[in-house]
C-alpha cells in the first residue's frame, strides 16, 4: 500500500459509510490509491477551502456512489461534447413520436454545449477526418438541377396524361476494348444484389462493374443520405455506360418537403413528393449513351410494407417510361409464389425449392440475388442488341 | 429495411440503458432480492427491445432447464448417477438441442430434404418457414445444458435457486454474444457478489474503452475499407487485394468479437461480477491446438468439457481420440451456422489439431514455448496462416465465393491494389504486434487513471468515448457473433 504525502486525517472506511464530512469553508478531496492487490484504499486529504462548486461532494467516498457517478458523469461529459451528433443522429430518425422525442432531449443539451463551447473539439475532430455532419434537409438542389438542366421534373406530375417517350435508345454493345462501365447501387438491397451483379457482369470480360449500396438510405431522407448529390457525382466523374439503381426498402416513412411539410407515406402529397424525387433523379443520372435501369422493389412479407412496395413501384414504371434511357426493371414476378405472393422458398432453376429471402422477410439471399442479378443482366443484354446479342456471353445462370 | 431496434452495446440507448440499470443496482444492493429482480428485469427488457416474442423463448428455456436441474440432482443418489439419472440428462440434452437445432437448422434441413426426397417423387411433410434465429440462443441455451450436466457430474454441489439460475442465464452482458459462463462461476457471485470497494473500475473501464474501440473504429474500419468488397466481389480483386483482405478478415473478427466480449467482461465488472476471459492474444499462437486455448476461451472450454470429453476425448487409440477431436471441431463448425462453408472452416482445424498432435516436432515443447527461435517463428507463420485461411470460409456467402477467393490469390500481382492505404496496413500490422505486448504495459496507465479525481475520470473517459465515435463509421456495422 502506498500512503499519499502526508494526509492531515485518516478515516478508517467501511464500505457503507460515508466517511467525510466537509468542514464548513474547506474542501475535502478524496484520492484513490491502487495498491499491488488492486483493492481502492481511500485518503481524504483536507486542501484548504474552495467554492462550493468545485468541492467533489463527499457522497463520492462511498464506493458504489462512485462508480455510479464516474460512470453517469461519463454519460453528461459525452453527451455534451458529442451534443452536436446526438441532435444530428435523432434529427435523422423517420418523423414520428420517437424523432420528436429524441430532437426535444437532445436540443437543449446541444443549445447548453454550443454555449459552453464543449462541442468545438469534436467539429474540430470532424474537420480534420474529414466528415460533414449533415446533408441538406430537402431535395431542393437537386429539383432545382433537374429543372434547369433538363425534363423539368415539376411537369411529371402533371404528364399523367400525356404519352410516354418512346424509346429511340440503344445501347451501344461492349467489347473487350471498350467494355461498359457498369455502377449499381442504392439502398440495403443493393448489398446483396449489386455483388451479384458485379460478379455475374465481371466475369463477361466486357463490363468493368462498380458498386455503392448504403444501408438505411434512400430517397425520402436527403439528411441521412443525399443519394442525388451522390449520384449525380459518381454519373459526372466515372461516367458510367450503365447504371442501376434499388430504391425505396427504408422509404416508407416521414418525409420532409422544401417548404418545409412534413408528411407520412399514406398521404397524397408525400406521393406526389416523392414522384418529383423520383422523377429528379431520373432526369440528373440520364445522359445520352447511358442506360439508367431502375430496378423496382419485390414484394415483401410483411404485407403491408409489400402495398406500399408496389405503390412505389407504380411511381418508378411510370417515370422511368418517359424517359428516354431509363429503364424500370420490375423484379416482382421473380419472387412470387404460384399464388402471386411473397414466397421465401421458390423453384429454381432445377426445379429444387430454393430460399430466395433473408429471414427478415425484406432483404434477398445470396440465391435470390443471383436470380435478379441474372435477369438483369439478360435484359441488358436484350437492350443493348436485341434477344440474341453475340456481345455479352449467353452462358448466364 | 425494417428496424429491429437492437440495443447493441455501443449505441446511446445501450448507455442509458446501463447507467439506469447500474445507478439502480447499487441503491439495491443491500437487498439481495432486489437486484436480483433488477437484473432480472433489466435483462429482459433488453432482450425484449430485439423482439418481446423471444422473451418466452427465453424463459421457457431457463424454466426447462432449472427444472431439469432439479430433477436430476434429486435423481442422484449419494453423488453417484442412476439410470434415471442418465435418462433425465438425454432428455435435456435431446430438448436443448431440437430447441437450437429448430431455429439454427431448420430452414437448411427442410429445404435440403425436401428437395432430396423431391427426387426420388417423394413428398415432404413439414411445411418449410424462413425462420429467424433468435439473438444468443446458442449461449443461453449452452448454458443452460451445461448447467444440468454439471449437477449430473457432481461438479456443481448446489444448485442454484430459480431466481438466481434465471438471472444467470439472462444476464443481459453476456446473453448476446458471450462469454458463456458457468453456474459454478457465476451462481456463487449471485450469492456474494464483489463488493463496490473491491471492484477494479479502471480495468472495468479500460475494457469498456478499447472494446468500443475494437468493435467501433478497427472492425468497422477493415471491413467497409477492404473485407467486404473484395469477399462480395472476389473476381475484380488482384491478388495482392485478396491476400490483404484475408489477413484484414481475421482482424476485424478478432477486434468485433474480443471487442464486444470486453465491453460485456467490464460491464459486469461494473455490477460486481467476474466473467471468465473470452480471449487471450490468440494470433501469437504457435500451434492450433494454443490458438484454441486463446480464442473464444470458454467456447473452446464449453466445447472439450461437454463434447470432446462426452465423445470419449482422449481415452483410447490414438484413432479414438483424432476421430473426437476431428468431430468436435466439425460439429464446433457447424454450431456457427448451417452452412457447409462452417463445415469446411470447422475441418480445416479438426484436421489441422490432428495432424499437429501426432506428428512429432510441430507442437512446441514445454521449454520451447516462449522465445524468438527459427523453429518458433516457422510454427507462429503455419498457425497463423492456416487460420487466416480457414477465416476464409467463414466469411465467405458460399463455398464457391470461398474458391473463388483462393483462386484470386493466384493472379492479378501486377494490378493496382488502390483498397490497400498505408493506414490499412498499419491498422493490421498494429493490431498483430500488439498480440506480443505483454498485458502488464497496461499496469502503469491504470495506476495513473485510479489517481484521478471521479470528475476528471468521467472528463478522459467521455473525451475516449467521443473519439470513438468520431473515428467510427456513421452506422456501426451489425456485430458478427449475433448470427450464431
Amino acid at each position: 500500500m502506498r500512503i499519499s504525502p502526508r494526509p492531515r486525517r485518516k478515516f478508517a472506511l467501511g464500505p457503507y459509510e460515508v466517511p467525510v464530512i466537509a468542514l464548513e469553508g474547506t474542501h475535502v478531496e478524496l484520492t484513490v490509491m491502487i495498491d499491488a492487490t488492486v483493492t481502492p484504499v481511500f485518503h481524504p486529504r483536507v486542501i484548504g477551502a474552495r467554492p462550493w462548486f468545485l468541492r467533489a461532494p463527499a457522497i463520492l467516498a462511498f464506493p458504489p456512489a462512485r462508480i455510479v457517478g464516474v460512470v453517469g458523469g461519463t454519460l453528461v461529459f459525452a453527451a455534451l461534447l458529442n451534443a452536436d451528433h446526438l441532435l444530428d443522429g435523432a434529427e435523422k430518425k423517420p418523423f414520428g413520436r420517437d424523432h420528436d422525442f429524441w430532437v426535444a432531449v437532445w436540443e437543449p443539451v446541444q443549445e447548453v454545449s454550443d454555449q459552453l463551447y464543449l462541442n468545438r473539439p469534436r467539429r474540430w475532430l470532424d474537420d480534420v477526418t474529414n466528415r460533414e455532419i449533415r446533408g441538406p434537409v430537402s431535395m431542393a438542389a437537386p429539383l432545382a438541377v433537374a429543372t434547369a438542366t433538363g425534363t423539368p421534373a415539376a411537369t411529371a406530375t402533371a404528364a399523367a396524361a400525356s404519352t410516354p417517350v418512346p424509346t429511340a435508345f440503344r445501347l451501344r454493345l461492349p467489347t473487350a476494348d471498350r467494355p461498359w462501365k457498369l455502377w449499381v447501387g442504392g439502398d440495403s438491397m443493393a448489398i446483396e444484389f449489386g455483388g451479384a451483379l458485379a460478379r455475374l457482369s465481371g466475369v463477361t470480360g466486357v463490363i468493368t462493374p462498380d458498386l455503392d449500396a448504403r444501408a438505411a438510405t434512400g430517397l425520402t431522407r436527403p439528411d441521412f443520405f443525399d443519394w442525388p448529390s451522390e449520384l449525380k457525382k459518381i454519373a459526372d466523374r466515372d461516367k458510367p455506360d450503365v447504371m442501376v439503381v434499388i430504391f425505396g426498402a427504408n422509404d416508407s416513412q416521414g418525409l420532409k418537403t422544401a417548404a418545409g411539410n412534413i408528411y407520412q407515406p399514406e398521404a397524397a402529397e408525400w406521393k406526389a413528393e416523392y414522384r418529383l424525387r423520383v422523377a429528379a433523379t431520373m432526369d440528373l443520372i440520364a445522359a445520352p449513351g447511358r442506360l439508367v435501369v431502375w430496378v423496382g422493389q419485390p414484394p415483401m412479407e410483411d404485407s403491408d410494407l409489400s402495398k406500399r412496395m408496389a405503390g412505389l413501384n407504380e411511381i418508378f414504371r411510370e417515370e422511368a417510361a418517359r424517359r428516354n434511357g431509363v429503364l424500370f426493371f420490375d423484379s416482382w414476378p421473380l419472387f412470387v409464389d404460384a399464388n402471386g405472393r411473397y414466397g421465401a422458398f421458390l423453384p429454381g432453376g432445377s426445379g429444387d425449392l430454393q430460399n430466395m429471402r433473408d429471414a427478415d422477410g425484406v432483404h434477398l439471399s445470396l440465391t435470390g440475388a443471383d436470380r435478379l442479378a441474372s435477369a438483369v443482366l439478360t435484359r441488358l443484354n436484350t437492350e443493348a442488341a436485341g434477344p440474341a446479342a453475340p456481345g455479352i456471353p449467353s452462358n448466364l445462370p | 429495411m425494417k428496424d429491429f431496434g437492437h440495443v447493441l452495446f455501443p449505441t446511446v440507448d445501450f448507455a442509458i440503458f446501463f447507467t439506469a440499470v447500474l445507478a439502480a443496482y447499487w441503491v439495491l444492493r443491500p437487498w439481495r432480492l432486489g437486484w436480483r429482480l433488477l437484473l432480472l428485469g433489466a435483462s429482459y427488457f433488453f432482450y425484449g427491445y430485439w423482439d418481446v416474442r423471444f422473451c418466452l423463448l427465453l424463459a421457457g428455456s431457463t424454466a426447462a432447464n432449472w427444472l431439469f436441474g432439479q430433477a436430476v440432482g434429486a435423481a442422484l443418489r449419494g453423488g453417484e448417477k442412476t439410470a434415471v439419472s442418465r435418462w433425465l440428462v438425454a432428455g435435456s440434452v435431446a430438448a436443448n438441442l431440437a430447441l437450437l437445432g429448430f431455429f439454427k437448422y431448420y430452414n437448411f434441413f427442410t429445404s435440403e430434404v425436401r428437395n432430396g426426397l423431391g427426387d426420388f417423387g417423394i413428398g415432404m411433410p413439414m411445411p418449410l418457414l424462413n425462420v429467424i434465429l433468435p439473438v444468443g440462443i446458442s449461449f443461453f441455451t449452452f448454458q443452460g445444458l451445461s448447467y444440468v450436466i454439471d449437477i449430473h457430474r457432481g461438479d456443481l454441489k448446489k444448485p442454484l435457486s430459480f431466481l438466481d439460475f434465471a438471472v444467470f442465464q439472462s444476464f443481459f452482458a453476456h446473453l448476446v454474444a458471450g462469454p458463456i459462463v458457468r453456474a459454478s462461476e457465476l451462481g456463487p457471485q449471485l450469492i456474494r457478489p464483489m463488493a463496490a470497494r473491491e471492484i477494479n473500475t479502471t480495468l472495468a473501464f479500460s475494457l469498456i474503452i478499447a472494446g468500443l474501440f475494437k468493435k467501433v473504429v478497427v472492425s468497422s474500419y477493415l471491413s467497409e475499407q477492404i473485407v467486404d468488397p473484395v469477399f462480395r466481389v472476389p473476381g475484380e480483386h488482384g491478388g495482392f487485394e485478396v491476400l490483404v483482405a484475408m489477413y484484414a478478415y481475421a482482424i476485424q473478427i478478432f477486434a468485433d468479437f474480443s471487442g464486444y466480449t470486453d465491453i460485456a467482461i467490464g460491464c459486469a465488472l461494473l455490477l460486481g461480477f467476474r466473467f471468465p476471459q473470452n480471449f487471450d492474444a490468440p494470433y501469437r499462437a504457435l500451434s492450433l491446438q494454443d490458438f484454441w486455448r486463446r480464442w473464444h476461451m470458454t467456447l473452446s472450454r464449453w466445447l472439450r468439457d461437454y463434447l470432446y470429453i462426452g465423445l470419449g476425448g482422449n481415452r483410447g487409440s490414438r484413432l479414438f481420440t483424432a476421430r473426437n477431436l476431428a468431430l468436435t471441431m466439425v460439429l464446433g463448425g457447424l454450431w456457427h451456422g448451417a452452412a457447409w462453408t462452417f463445415v469446411a472452416w470447422g475441418a480445416i482445424h479438426g484436421a489441422g489439431l490432428v495432424v499437429e498432435r501426432y506428428i512429432p516436432g510441430l507442437l512446441p515443447g514445454k521449454d520451447a514455448r516462449r522465445g524468438l527461435t527459427p523453429a518458433n517463428v516457422i510454427r507462429w507463420a503455419i498457425t497463423f496462416h492456416l487460420v487466416v485461411g480457414a477465416w476464409v470460409f467463414f466469411r465467405a456467402q458460399s463455398f464457391d465465393l470461398a474458391l473463388e477467393m483462393f483462386s484470386g490469390l493466384g493472379r492479378g500481382w501486377g494490378a493496382s491494389a488502390p483498397l490497400v492505404t498505408p493506414l490499412l496496413a498499419a491498422a493490421i500490422a498494429g493490431m498483430v504486434a500488439l498480440q506480443f505486448l505483454p498485458a502488464r504495459l497496461n499496469v502503469r496507465w491504470h495506476v495513473s487513471f485510479s489517481r484521478l479525481t471521479p470528475a476528471a475520470q468521467a472528463a478522459c473517459l467521455a473525451g475516449c468515448l467521443v473519439l470513438v465515435n468520431a473515428l467510427g463509421p456513421e452506422g456501426v456495422s451489425p456485430f458478427i457473433y449475433f448470427r450464431f
